[in-house]
């Protein structure tokens, strides 16, 4: 099987251990990272902004030329989606327009069918009340899932989500469903990079879910302590939250 | 007497000053070229971006030509009505001027074949970049500035969109198609202003009026203003759009600074432009 994504020997700053990953379609993964600067630093290199200091980063079994024109950028960034915790809308643009642009621009369709389609989006993730508003009004707790369906809209081939706090307090039924109907389906791999594991994981089988960096020597035995009472609560918060 | 320190100072005033001088001297060239390397690096952007986006799709053409008229119409919806103001004002002020000494330069006949050789050749055009500037240019530059603070740029890059191509090729196409019309629309204002005034100072009837315009019109260079109007509304646009493109995420501090900078350019080169086409066409 080919992988989708990965790290070849990569440290992101000199003085980092080496990293190997690889990710197939239908995967998931969780990357963990304490430190939050440094998790920026990984999150940034995954996306391929930024060069590491050492290896190679591989999507789709390719690694990102050093030097691309504006439009190899956005043909680079079409294949795979990706949710910031500090994503936005486009602002000059209301909901629906948002979601309808891509499939006017790379799909070809006319105005209204494009429309048409962003409704159905907008449908999915109830957020047919927002539809007018422009990009930078729509409400702060809409604003996580509104940038999944903006980022879902694509049909990426990966998905890459940051500290998806926000976006699973929110509307945890919402894009929790949408992902696993994704990965059911078209066998979407999924990368959620996060500084300690949150109530969602709960809702993954223990085998389904790898997890990144690999724990290695002494903290190989203290993963799994600490990760499971906290399993325990956050399965426990969720089936009683209504 | 004044202190050791003072005197010292005072010693190295010459030094300073041709120190300052040298090094403004030496860098400015040095900072003008790097700018202009830079502004024709975005100018090669936009031409690659404006080249592939159109080919690939039938519907993107759509698209890129719905938003093309969106911001043509923009343009009118901005700057139309202070044209047309602008231009009546400048034709009855014409009139008002020349009033006193049109016995000595031959009357209605000379003062319209004046503005026709004159006023609507190298003044208009100069007038009508102004106005543009300043309604709309620079309003342009700091929307389209204030939306890449914001992170729409980046929003738009990471759906596969290039944003010279979806924001900056209509803008700079409207601009470039917009500014004859409005330019034609400002000339016609000013005529009929001038016409206001001359019957009022000369009870001048408008069938007189059409025959000395008729007239003039003969010797009136089309292409020349034709290529003035290209021109300007090339500058207009391009210096606005670099200027809007200069500004990084986040930094909101340097909206104002880019508008300064835009107005400034814009003006400057289609002054420089509307001069040349002069010179170089007469």
């Amino acid at each position: 099987m080919t992988s989708v994504f990965k790290w070849a020997e990569v440290k992101a700053q000199a003085d980092d251990p080496p990293l190997n990953m690889e990710l197939e379609p239908g995967q998931w993964a969780l990357w963990l990272e304490p430190n939050p600067f440094k998790l920026s630093l990984y999150w940034d290199l995954a996306r391929g902004f930024g060069e590491p200091a050492q290896g190679r980063i591989f999507w789709f079994n390719a690694p990102k030329p050093l030097i691309l024109s504006a439009r190899q950028e956005c043909e680079f960034r079409r294949q795979f989606g990706s949710v910031d915790r500090n994503d936005r809308l486009i602002m000059g643009l209301n909901l629906v327009n948002n979601l309808a642009l891509y499939y006017e621009y790379h799909l070809g369709y006319e105005k209204l069918a494009a429309e048409s389609e962003a409704w159905l989006w907008l449908e999915k993730f109830d957020l047919q009340d927002f539809a007018e508003l422009m990009g930078d009004q729509v409400p702060a707790h809409k604003l996580p899932i509104a940038s999944l369906a903006l980022a879902l809209v694509k049909t990426p081939a990966l998905f890459f989500l940051d500290r998806p706090r926000a976006l699973f307090e929110a509307d945890f039924a919402l894009a929790w469903s949408t992902l696993l109907e994704l990965k059911q389906s078209q066998g979407l791999p999924l990368v959620i990079f996060d500084q300690q594991p949150g109530p969602w994981l709960a809702e993954i089988e223990a085998n389904e879910l790898l997890i990144w960096p690999k724990p290695h020597g002494p903290e190989l035995n203290n993963f799994d302590p600490i990760l499971k009472p906290s399993l325990s609560k956050t399965s426990i918060a969720i089936s009683e939250s209504p | 007497m004044s202190s050791p320190s003072k005197r010292k100072t005072f010693a190295r005033a010459p030094q300073s000053l041709f120190g300052y001088l040298g090094r403004v001297a030496f860098n400015w060239p040095q900072r003008l070229a790097l700018r202009h390397w830079d502004q024709i690096a975005f100018a090669g952007r936009l031409l690659l971006s404006g080249l592939w986006g159109n080919r690939r799709l039938k519907s993107r053409r759509q698209l890129s030509r719905r938003l093309f008229l969106q911001e043509t119409w923009l343009l009118f919806q901005t700057t139309g009505a202070l044209m047309i103001l602008i231009g009546l004002l400048a034709g009855f002020f014409w009139d008002a001027i020349w009033f006193g000494v049109l016995d000595n330069i031959g009357g209605a006949e000379r003062l319209i074949s004046l503005v026709f050789s004159i006023h609507l050749q190298e003044i208009t055009p100069i007038l009508a970049s102004a106005v543009i500037t300043m309604g709309h240019g620079v309003p342009m530059t700091v929307s389209l500035a204030m939306r890449k603070c914001q992170g729409d740029f980046a929003t738009m890059i990471n759906l596969g969109v290039p944003v010279e191509h979806y924001l900056a090729w209509p803008r700079l196409l409207g601009g470039v198609v917009g500014l004859p019309i409005l330019y034609l629309l400002m000339s016609i204002s000013f005529l009929l202003g001038l016409y206001l005034g001359a019957r009022l100072f000369f009870g001048l009837s408008p069938w007189d009026f059409m025959n000395l315009a008729n007239a003039s019109l003969v010797d009136f260079k089309f292409l020349k203003l034709g290529a003035k109007c290209l021109l300007v509304g090339f500058c207009l646009n391009f210096f606005c759009l670099y200027r809007s493109w200069q500004v990084k995420k986040g930094q909101l501090r340097a909206i104002p600074r880019c508008a300064r900078w835009a107005m400034a350019e814009t003006f400057l080169y289609s002054i420089i432009s509307v001069i040349l086409v002069t010179v170089l066409y007469d």
